[in-house]
């Protein structure tokens, strides 16, 4: 009796846990089925926060700071030289190039504006000093973490200059060579073309050729390599696709081949040159075959300092960069340090004797005996003063 | 004779050599003028109009920096 009393209680009480485990079980549902039956929030998993209504408007937000940041490339006008500032999407800078050292000055005062505190890359593309000659000053304003340089020699003070700033900082130097990478930043690749031999018989031709990718948008920048060098590079890469080209060697004859162009199909083409320069360039022949080539050119000498901007799929170029302001603007204190080197009227020619300390003008009455063309400014540096009859 | 300041040769451009002066700037020196065979790195010699390579010069030049890059470069 008393058994069955507790069985039916037992029974009784199963019953009343069942029924409000049923009452409740109206609101456990939509918990079980939630990721199909709820689809639009199904989108966003984390949006289980009742807050976030509006998860479209937060997703943006969120990714910026991570990986979608731009790649920004700034071509520096640096007169008769290069100088190219890379910007990462993880905000790590590399520096290829510093100008010739007449605008150290006005390099340094451009990165200064744009934010550099310290570079994770310097590349030094080869030893001529209008690629270089501005590195020291460089290496000495801001912090280095990594230098790399194609292994070629040269005996000038710009490049032992260079050496000498390495060493004082207790920096070493790695090869800049086809196939090394520089490991920055993985949504930016970094990989040099060239040099693809160990000895050249032209400076230019050791050129550290670098392509950098972000995304589907992809940058070339070749230095002051020559048309072997580019054919070289096209004969041992199956891509060498790219948006933007930094034209070899200020847009001289004898770089930017056809061929290495029909291969490169650049959507822009970069040419850093200095404006008056005293050398031709660009010349006429590089800039029909970049016309050919299909690319859109600019150019330092017209255009000033060239900005590209890219998310990795679209790109973008501002030829006047606000974000920096002008770096002419920057520097005004030390004009005369700016000065660029090819003047248009040190470059001319004139005429020097064997004997004498002075030089002239041709037909100048001085010039009956020996009669030695010279330019202007090598005449100048060399001590020869004008003569004060033909006053040349 | 004239005092003699050594220009190096930094790259040929153009039909100019344009080379470094002692105070690091640049000057374009036309390249008829120079003897033949002048090469990069040569440290030149001027007199008169006269330009020479200084073969002692240019070596010892040489083989300072190549010493100094074997200090520094990683391989």
């Amino acid at each position: 009796m008393r058994r069955r009393s507790i069985i039916i209680i037992v029974l009784l009480l199963l019953a009343l846990v069942t029924s409000v485990g049923c009452s409740t079980g109206t609101n456990v549902p939509p918990k079980v089925d939630a990721p199909e039956v709820i689809t639009p929030v199904q989108e966003k998993p984390e949006v289980i926060t009742p807050v976030q209504e509006k998860p479209e408007v937060i997703t943006p937000v969120q990714e910026k700071p991570v990986s979608t940041s731009p790649l920004r490339v700034d071509f520096l006008d640096v007169g008769q030289g290069d100088s190219i500032l890379i910007h990462t999407p993880n905000s790590s800078w590399v520096l290829i190039d510093a100008g010739p050292g007449s605008y150290a000055t006005t390099v340094v005062a451009y990165l200064k504006a744009r934010g550099v505190k310290t570079l994770a890359a310097i590349i030094c593309t080869h030893p001529h000093e209008d690629h270089i000659g501005g590195m020291p000053a460089v290496i000495k304003a801001f912090g280095v973490k990594s230098v790399y340089m194609p292994k070629a020699s040269t005996t000038t003070k710009a490049f032992e200059n260079l050496l000498l700033a390495i060493k004082a900082k207790g920096l070493t130097i790695k090869t800049a060579a086809a196939g090394i990478s520089i490991p920055i930043d993985p949504s930016a690749t970094m990989r040099f073309l060239a040099p693809l031999h160990s000895s050249y018989s032209d400076l230019n031709d050791y050129s550290a050729v670098l392509k950098v990718t972000h995304g589907i948008v992809s940058f070339l920048f070749m230095g002051d390599a020559s048309t072997s060098v580019e054919n070289d590079i096209v004969s041992k890469n199956s891509d060498i696709k790219a948006d933007v080209l930094k034209v070899g060697h200020h847009g001289s004859a004898t770089s930017s081949g056809s061929a290495f162009l029909k291969a490169v199909h650049p959507t822009y083409a970069v040419i850093e040159v200095g404006k008056g320069n005293s050398y031709g360039h660009p010349t006429a022949a590089a800039l029909s075959r970049l016309k050919a080539a299909g690319a859109t050119v600019y150019r330092t000498d017209l255009d000033g300092s060239i900005v590209f901007t890219t998310n990795g799929k679209t790109l973008t170029v501002n030829k006047k960069p606000s974000a920096p302001p002008a770096p002419a603007v920057v520097v005004p204190p030390v004009p005369v340090v700016v000065t660029p080197k090819p003047q248009p009227n040190t470059s001319d020619t004139v005429y020097i004797t064997r004997t004498g300390a002075k030089y002239h003008r041709l037909g100048c009455r001085y010039l009956s005996k020996s009669c030695i063309p010279i330019s202007r400014s090598a005449a100048i540096a060399q001590g020869y003063t004008p003569c004060s009859v033909c006053k040349p | 004779m004239m005092e003699t300041r050594p220009l190096i040769v930094d790259r040929f451009e153009g039909g100019f050599a344009v080379c470094e002066q002692e105070d690091g700037s640049m000057v374009d020196v036309d390249m008829k003028l120079l003897p033949k065979g002048t090469k990069e790195g040569d440290v030149l010699r001027v007199d008169n109009g006269v330009y020479t390579i200084d073969t002692d010069a240019t070596l010892e030049r040489t083989k300072r920096i190549r010493q100094l890059m074997g200090e520094l470069w990683e391989d």
